[in-house]
Parts: C-alpha cells; sequence; structure tokens
C-alpha cells in the first residue's frame, strides 16, 4: 500500500492514543484494529470524515484504507473513520475529559522525529469541530444557549454541515415560527402600556432611554396594530413576524441624533432586539405591579401568578435573542444587558422582588 | 438588602459572559468617537455622521452617550458580579478605554443642540452636573468613579 501513514511506527513506540477504540486511521484498521469499526445500519461501509462532511461516497477498499477523494486530493491526515459520530456512544466520548486533551499527547510524536501531520492532532481538530455542536444534554452551553448559536459561520469549519443559508437572501420559515410564539407572549396593549408605566416610573432604569422605550410600544401598535388586535389569528402574528425578521437581517443603522436614533429600532424599523428590549421592560414591569393590580390585568386570565407570567414573557427574550444572533450590535447587547439582570432578578428570592431591579 | 444568592446561578454567569463576549466583539470597550471605523463594531453597525464634513470630530450626540453608558454598564456588572460571587471579573479595566458618560439628563441629550451644549457646558471638570440634580445615570457614574478610585 503507497503511501503508509506514520500511525504503525508509533504504534511500535508505543504511543499511548486515548482515542485508539473509536478512531481508524488508513491501514491501522487491517493490521491493528483495536475495535474494527462496524458495518453502518444500512449495510454500506462507513465513509470518512471528510467524505462524510462533503456527503459523498468514499470508496475506501479495502475499507480503511486511503479513500480515492483524500487521496487526489492530498489530504491523507485527514482521511481518518469515527465510528458513527452522531450516536450518543461518540457523544459521550467526545464530551469526556480525556479526549480534548489528545493533541497535548503529540510531543511524544516530536521525539520520535516524526514531523509529519499526527493522527492525534487530527483527532483534536474534529473534536473541536463536533464537541460543540454534541455537547450533549447537560443544558448548561448546549446546543440552544446563546453563545452556541452565536458563532461566526465564516470562520467555522464545521459550517457544511449546518444548513446555513444566506442571510440577506432568504427567511428561515423556522424563525418566523419562533417569532410567532415571541409575539403570542406579548401582552394586549393595554396591558403592556399599564405595565411599562409602572416599569418605567421606577428609578433605576440605566442605559436606556425611558422615552423611546415607550416609544417602542407605542409605535409597534401604530404600525402592526391592525394585526395584532385581540383575539390575534396565526395569520396575522405571521404576517408581522416575517415583517419583523425580515428587518432584524438588515444592518441596524443608528443616527446620531435624537428622532432618528429611536426611530432606527421602532415603528416599521422595529427588530428583534427592540422586540426584547421591550419584553424585557413588560416583565420587570410586570414583577414590579402590586398584586391587587396584577389581578386586574387581562394578564392575570392567562396565568394565575406574576411569576409565571413573567416567565413566559423571559422565554419570549430569550427567543428574540436567538431571533437577532444574525447581526451584532449596541441594540443586542443592550437586549443581553437587560435579560442578565432580569435573570439576576428571577433567580434570586422570589420575595426579594421589590428590590432595585436596574442596581 | 440585596439577596446575594441572585448573582451565583450559573445561568446568570452563562448569560453575563455571553454579554462581555458580544459587547467586546463590537467594540464597547474602545469606544472611539473620531474614527468609529477603527472600532470593531464598525463591521456591523453602520455609523451614520449627522454631517459627513465633521465626521472627523463627532461630539457629544445621543448615540455616543448611549454607547459610553451601555459601555459603562457592561463593565460595572462585570464588577459586581465578580464582587460578590468571588470569581474573577471578566473584563479588565486595563482594556476598557471607554470613557464615561456625561452627567446629562436625557431630556437634554434627546433635544440635543444648544440645550444638550448648555447642559455640556456646565459640566464641572469630572463630568458632574452642577446644579444638583441626580438624574438616572448619576448613581450609576458614583458608583463607577468609586470603582475608579480602589
Amino acid at each position: 500500500m503507497e503511501n503508509t501513514p506514520q500511525v504503525l511506527s508509533d504504534i511500535e513506540f508505543g504511543v499511548e492514543y486515548p482515542t485508539a477504540q473509536s478512531l481508524v486511521t488508513p491501514s491501522s484498521a487491517i493490521s491493528h484494529s483495536a475495535a474494527p469499526i462496524r458495518k453502518r445500519r444500512n449495510g454500506l461501509t462507513p465513509a470518512c470524515e471528510p467524505c462524510r462532511k462533503a456527503k459523498v461516497r468514499c470508496n475506501s477498499v479495502p475499507f480503511g484504507s486511503l479513500c480515492s477523494r483524500c487521496r487526489k486530493r492530498n489530504t491523507s491526515e485527514k482521511c481518518v473513520f469515527l465510528e458513527a459520530p452522531m450516536t450518543r456512544q461518540y457523544r459521550e466520548f467526545s464530551s469526556a475529559p480525556g479526549a480534548s486533551f489528545a493533541a497535548p499527547k503529540s510531543p511524544s510524536r516530536a521525539r520520535n522525529g516524526r514531523t509529519l501531520l499526527s493522527p492525534s492532532s487530527t483527532i483534536g481538530n474534529l473534536n473541536g469541530g463536533i464537541t460543540r455542536k454534541a455537547a450533549g444534554p447537560s443544558g448548561f452551553l448546549g446546543q440552544t444557549s446563546f453563545s452556541a448559536t452565536i458563532h461566526d459561520p465564516d470562520d467555522d469549519e464545521s459550517c457544511d454541515e449546518r444548513e446555513y443559508t444566506d442571510p440577506m437572501s432568504a427567511i428561515n420559515p423556522a424563525e418566523v415560527a419562533m417569532g410567532m410564539s415571541v409575539l403570542r407572549v406579548l401582552p394586549r396593549y393595554d396591558d403592556c402600556q399599564t405595565v411599562l408605566k409602572t416599569y418605567l416610573c421606577r428609578p433605576g432604569e440605566v442605559g436606556f432611554l425611558k422615552s423611546s422605550m415607550q416609544n417602542v410600544l407605542d409605535s409597534l401598535f401604530d404600525t402592526y396594530g391592525s394585526h395584532l388586535r385581540e383575539p390575534r389569528t396565526d395569520h396575522d402574528l405571521e404576517k408581522v413576524s416575517e415583517a419583523i425578521t425580515r428587518k432584524s437581517l438588515e444592518v441596524l443603522v443608528l443616527p446620531d441624533t435624537a428622532p432618528g436614533w429611536t426611530e432606527g429600532f421602532s415603528g416599521i424599523n422595529t427588530r428583534w432586539e427592540s422586540m426584547g428590549v421591550l419584553l424585557v421592560a413588560i416583565a420587570n414591569g410586570v414583577l414590579a405591579v402590586p398584586d391587587r393590580e396584577f389581578a386586574l390585568l387581562s394578564l392575570s386570565t392567562h396565568f394565575s401568578e406574576k411569576k409565571k407570567a413573567v416567565l413566559a414573557i423571559k422565554e419570549g427574550v430569550e427567543a428574540c435573542l436567538e431571533l437577532c444572533r444574525h447581526n451584532l450590535n449596541t441594540l443586542i447587547c443592550h437586549l443581553l444587558y437587560k435579560n442578565l439582570l432580569l435573570e439576576t432578578v428571577l433567580h434570586g428570592d422570589s420575595s426579594k422582588f421589590s428590590g432595585n431591579l436596574a442596581r | 438588602m440585596v439577596c446575594l444568592t441572585r448573582f451565583v446561578g450559573l445561568s446568570v454567569w452563562r448569560l453575563h459572559h455571553d454579554l462581555v463576549a458580544v459587547s467586546s466583539a463590537i467594540g464597547l470597550h474602545c469606544y472611539n468617537p473620531c474614527n468609529p471605523h477603527k472600532e470593531p463594531g464598525a463591521l456591523t453597525e453602520t455609523w451614520h455622521m449627522t454631517n459627513p464634513k465633521n465626521a472627523g470630530i463627532v461630539g457629544v450626540t445621543l448615540r455616543t452617550e448611549m454607547r459610553k453608558r451601555l459601555s459603562a454598564s457592561c463593565f460595572w456588572i462585570d464588577k459586581e458580579l465578580s464582587m460578590f460571587t468571588g470569581r474573577p471579573p471578566a473584563w479588565s479595566h486595563r482594556y476598557h478605554s471607554c470613557p464615561l458618560p456625561y452627567d446629562v439628563s436625557d431630556e437634554a441629550l434627546i433635544e440635543g443642540g444648544e440645550r444638550l451644549q448648555q447642559e455640556l457646558s456646565e459640566l464641572d471638570e469630572n463630568g458632574w452636573n452642577t446644579k444638583g440634580e441626580i438624574y438616572g445615570m448619576s448613581c450609576f457614574l458614583g458608583r463607577q468613579r468609586m470603582r475608579n478610585r480602589c
């Protein structure tokens, strides 16, 4: 077999691969198959990583040898076979503490005088690309967390695995659906007014203009009022959601002076960022409303307790954050800031809600 | 009495670091009004100059002040969280060169023009207003200055 990889000699030197049981490099699959890669459930032979990512047929014959595509592209070091990376077994493995330290093991290779690309550094790369996607069910920094979604697709080699559409060209229907759920959370206009007034008359609102907050609410209902009238229908909400999603894809332009500055993100320019800021303000307002007044709000017909209403609105805020990940700007930064403050309040003792919210 | 447990949650900590990541990505830490295009944030946020001739000398406007306020808020919450949790801050003051916002009223900022100029001229050398007014930003500025002392 031409182009015998360096793995064989490394194994002779006794270099320990922490991942040996799940990694098969060309030719070592045959001679040193500690745990041979099983056939796929559909009976086909597994593809090597580059071919799997590119979703093309991989003709590794005999199985485990360098496939013709990798040979042609001269990327023999990448021609590795991982056991079904999407299965639970691999996921647990890749998030295991030992896996990420595959790369530091490579100095032993330098000692052997091998300067060629090391398989273990390949493991490191592959793990780096996969771990984020398969962070597992921890709930913290999972696939659904904000920081997981905000990564720059241009810098990401694994972006071809994602369904990536040019943000300017098309609107993702999933985003429109998500936006509809945000709009469903938005209380009725009169509720919004009462609650926002309660919030704005409290001291401690830092970092945002009170008047512009009011303006976001007023102009939202001025612009989309006919669609947001009760009872809200899915058809109407879809239209509003689509318009806002479309707007959110545009770059935020904030002029220097006051009217333009506010108009940049309200009215027809309402974006998911401004929607999120508004929802945070409303959530804070609901917390600040006395219990007796809360019973008078029509919001109380849907939610028996204030906290339940706030948590529902908070979910809307999180959805907004997810929706406006296409652009980074000061407004999304502001939304994150406000969301953080709200989170600290919700996380604290619920009996101390009346404390200074904005601190 | 502030309930300290509200800061220790993991979700709070994660959100906080998301905030730091985004704010430093858009360049809130290195405010540069004279040449905003040098700010990393210029990549994603178009800067609109009211007067292209004066693009070199951007004065105090609503936008610049809001940016400074946001920067100061993010910086402060970082310190606050590390104070209450004992964890290290995510944002060193060595990398925070954004000036503090001026102690002017929101109304003046919105109105802009002469009123803003007048309020700015009435500020003392540290950026405080001399009329004895306490604006929303004033208490905040107090904390910031305290931090600068330490």
